[in-house]
């Protein structure tokens, strides 16, 4: 059974332009100790979907449904206080974009990571320093760093500070949102290390969304591709980066400009639609290449068992 | 043209296509120290973000600046064309030592040379409408009367494929997507007919697809209109499908100079093999490997390293030497420079 598994979710916002369709149907599994990438530019709904997974919702929400279920239990059953206390940090904890920014400037780093103990597990003040001690060093940080102000860290310690914070209630499920894309090249790497390393020790599972194809490469067992609020392909690592099925995927690729490789990055014309009015049919069809008919009137279903794709393309006989 | 020819420009390497004879900008040992106070009422100390970097830019010849924020990339491309000034050194713009010049004296360098900043978001007036952002540079330059800045304002907008232009004239910086945005601040750059634009991580702020497509116009503008770049980028991918030659920055010095597909397909620094070990390709076989990462962080510029400044990081650094002597640059393979003792 996976530990995650995420069916027709859907969360669209209210705005004066009309409803924004961020989260639009997206349906995928996450595997115990394993991980997946969600790629996308930005505003295909990336940051939405760990919203609408984590039930973090603006006032704004015009629709908000599907299934979440966490090892077989469907979370969208919880009521507001029960999904609160039950799942935020201690089933399904986060690393937000940019969190690394948002530590409080006044507050010890070492108390700011066993908070979460404190308040969810009512843990008393000195087993939760201990603890978080403990989580901080599992993420690479010398134990003296647990005194210390943010002010005092480095960029990259900063964000081993929230992924500890994210890791203290050891949750069974991490969301990571661009957890390095505000940093150096070396210590990204170094950030990337450490999660393959937690994935490999402690099997974590996680979910990692960047925009960087490269980036997602180094994480990802799986890989969801988004474009305008749809999961447009879903497939396994092995497939997915090789042999892409979806257009979109296919040129988001040849897009990346190589370090090893003299190919020429090839630009992807147009831009990504206005989620208020989403084009007709497939929403990638207005910049595909590959477009006929069917495409521009009709929604295409997934098509492919293990990597699948919305694409007519790909549809039994055409 | 013959540089006003006091001290020799020494191991300047020579200028990559066309430049050598001809080089549009020259830097002789440039130096840029700012003095900070690390605490209120604390004795100001010395940050050398630029130390000591020497290099030649040809005509119509790019060069990306590579390296991680800190390095003094960004302050090394400011200061090549005065908008900072630099503490020791000299530069030759197109022959001529602006290195003292009066700002009042430099108005022909500000119509030469040009910025792409960062930011699309932050660099463009709020206030102004795409046509004014494109004129006031003509106006500000006593170029043209009305009539013959619209025209060049239309011109500019076709050429970086705001197309028709029409629309976008009136159009507000907040209407146009980052992409477009970019655009506006390339055009903007180039309504003067620059010599050497100064792109500082112009495609960072903008997504995977748009990314490439500034990066296409950037190149075609460079090819059509003959434009030197210097591009300042913590990207060594995009230096590779943009730039000529590649100069690699470590903690306020070159590392290694030397053209694009030498530096990438053999690099000879350890700081420069570490840096492309970090940078992923996509490849599902890389969720397998282990980075070679480099421990630490770049060093503090108020009191940097003795010897080679990367010698603590450093995975093969010598003691005795590495941490005692500054390596100088040396050509190790043709046009091909690196600032390493260990290196061969």
């Amino acid at each position: 059974m996976p530990i995650l598994s995420v069916r027709d979710l859907f969360l669209h916002y209210r705005t004066r332009k009309g409803v924004v369709r961020a989260v639009d149907g997206v349906s995928f599994n996450l595997e115990h100790g394993q991980s997946i990438a969600l790629v996308g530019e930005s505003g295909s709904g990336k940051t939405s979907t760990a919203s609408a997974i984590l039930r973090m919702l603006p006032r704004n929400v015009a629709k908000y449904e599907g299934v979440v279920e966490v090892d077989g239990k469907n979370l969208m059953e919880l009521e507001n206080e029960e999904f609160r206390t039950q799942v935020r940090w201690r089933l399904i904890s986060m690393v937000f974009q940019g969190a690394m920014n948002a530590l409080s400037p006044m507050i010890r780093v070492g108390y700011q990571v066993a908070e979460p103990l404190m308040i969810h597990m009512d843990a008393a003040k000195d087993e939760a320093l201990a603890k978080a001690e403990a989580a901080m060093e599992s993420v690479g940080l010398p134990r003296y760093t647990v005194n210390r102000f943010p002010h005092e860290l480095s960029g990259g310690m900063k964000q081993r500070v929230v992924i500890a914070m994210a890791l203290v209630m050891r949750p069974s499920i991490v969301i990571l949102d661009e957890p390095t894309s505000a940093l150096d090249v070396m210590t990204q790497a170094n950030i990337m290390n450490l999660l393959k390393q937690l994935k490999e020790d402690e099997g974590l599972s996680y979910i990692f969304i960047t925009h960087d194809l490269g980036l997602s490469s180094e994480l990802a067992d799986w890989v969801g591709i988004m474009y305008a609020g749809q999961l447009v392909e879903f497939g396994p690592a092995d497939i997915v980066f090789p042999k892409p099925s979806h257009p979109y995927t296919q040129k988001l690729l040849s897009s990346v400009p190589r370090l090893r490789s003299d190919t020429r990055p090839d630009s992807i014309p147009g831009t990504p639609p206005d989620l208020t009015a989403p084009p007709k049919g497939c929403r990638f069809h207005p910049r595909c290449p590959f477009v006929f008919d069917r495409c521009t009137t009709e929604e295409p279903p997934y098509f492919g068992v293990n990597d699948r794709s919305m694409c007519w393309l790909l549809a039994p006989g055409a | 043209m013959q540089a006003t020819g006091q001290t020799p420009i020494e191991p300047v390497p020579e200028a990559g296509p066309g430049g050598s004879e001809n080089p549009i900008l020259v830097l002789d040992h440039l130096q840029t120290h700012f003095r900070v106070r690390t605490k209120l009422f604390s004795p100001t100390v010395g940050v050398r973000a630029v130390d000591d970097v020497s290099m030649v830019l040809g005509k119509a010849e790019t060069i990306a600046v590579v390296g991680e924020s800190g390095c003094g990339k960004t302050t090394l491309g400011r200061t090549s064309i005065r908008l900072i000034q630099p503490t020791g050194g000299r530069i030759l713009f197109d022959g001529q030592d602006i290195t003292n010049e009066k700002m009042k004296n430099l108005m022909w360098l500000r119509r030469k040379s040009q910025i792409v900043p960062q930011d699309p978001y932050a660099s463009v007036n709020p206030a102004f409408t795409v046509f004014k952002i494109l004129e006031e540079p003509l106006i500000v330059h006593h170029i043209g009367d009305a009539a013959e800045r619209s025209e060049r304002v239309r011109k500019a907008l076709t050429s970086v494929k705001l197309i028709p232009p029409e629309i976008f004239e009136p159009k507000f910086a907040h209407m146009l997507s980052g992409g477009q945005r970019q655009r506006v601040a390339v055009a903007r750059a180039m309504i003067l007919s620059p010599e050497l634009i100064v792109a500082d991580e112009p495609v960072s702020m903008l997504d995977a697809s748009v990314r490439v497509s500034i990066l296409e116009l950037l190149r075609n503008i460079q090819e059509q209109e003959r434009v030197a770049f210097l591009y300042i980028t913590h990207d060594l991918a995009t230096a590779r499908h943009f730039a000529n030659r590649v100069c690699v920055m470590y903690a306020g010095k070159i590392a290694e100079l030397g053209p694009v597909a030498g530096v990438l397909n053999e690099p000879l620094h350890p700081y420069t093999q570490a840096l492309m070990a970090a940078i992923p390709d996509p490849d599902p076989a890389n969720r397998l490997r282990k980075i070679a990462a480099l421990p630490g962080e770049p060093p503090n510029l108020v009191d940097p390293p003795s010897g080679c400044r990367f010698h603590p990081r450093c995975p093969i650094a010598r003691a005795g030497l590495c941490d005692v002597e500054v390596p100088a640059l040396r050509e190790l393979r043709p046009q091909h420079f690196v600032a390493c003792h260990l290196a061969t």
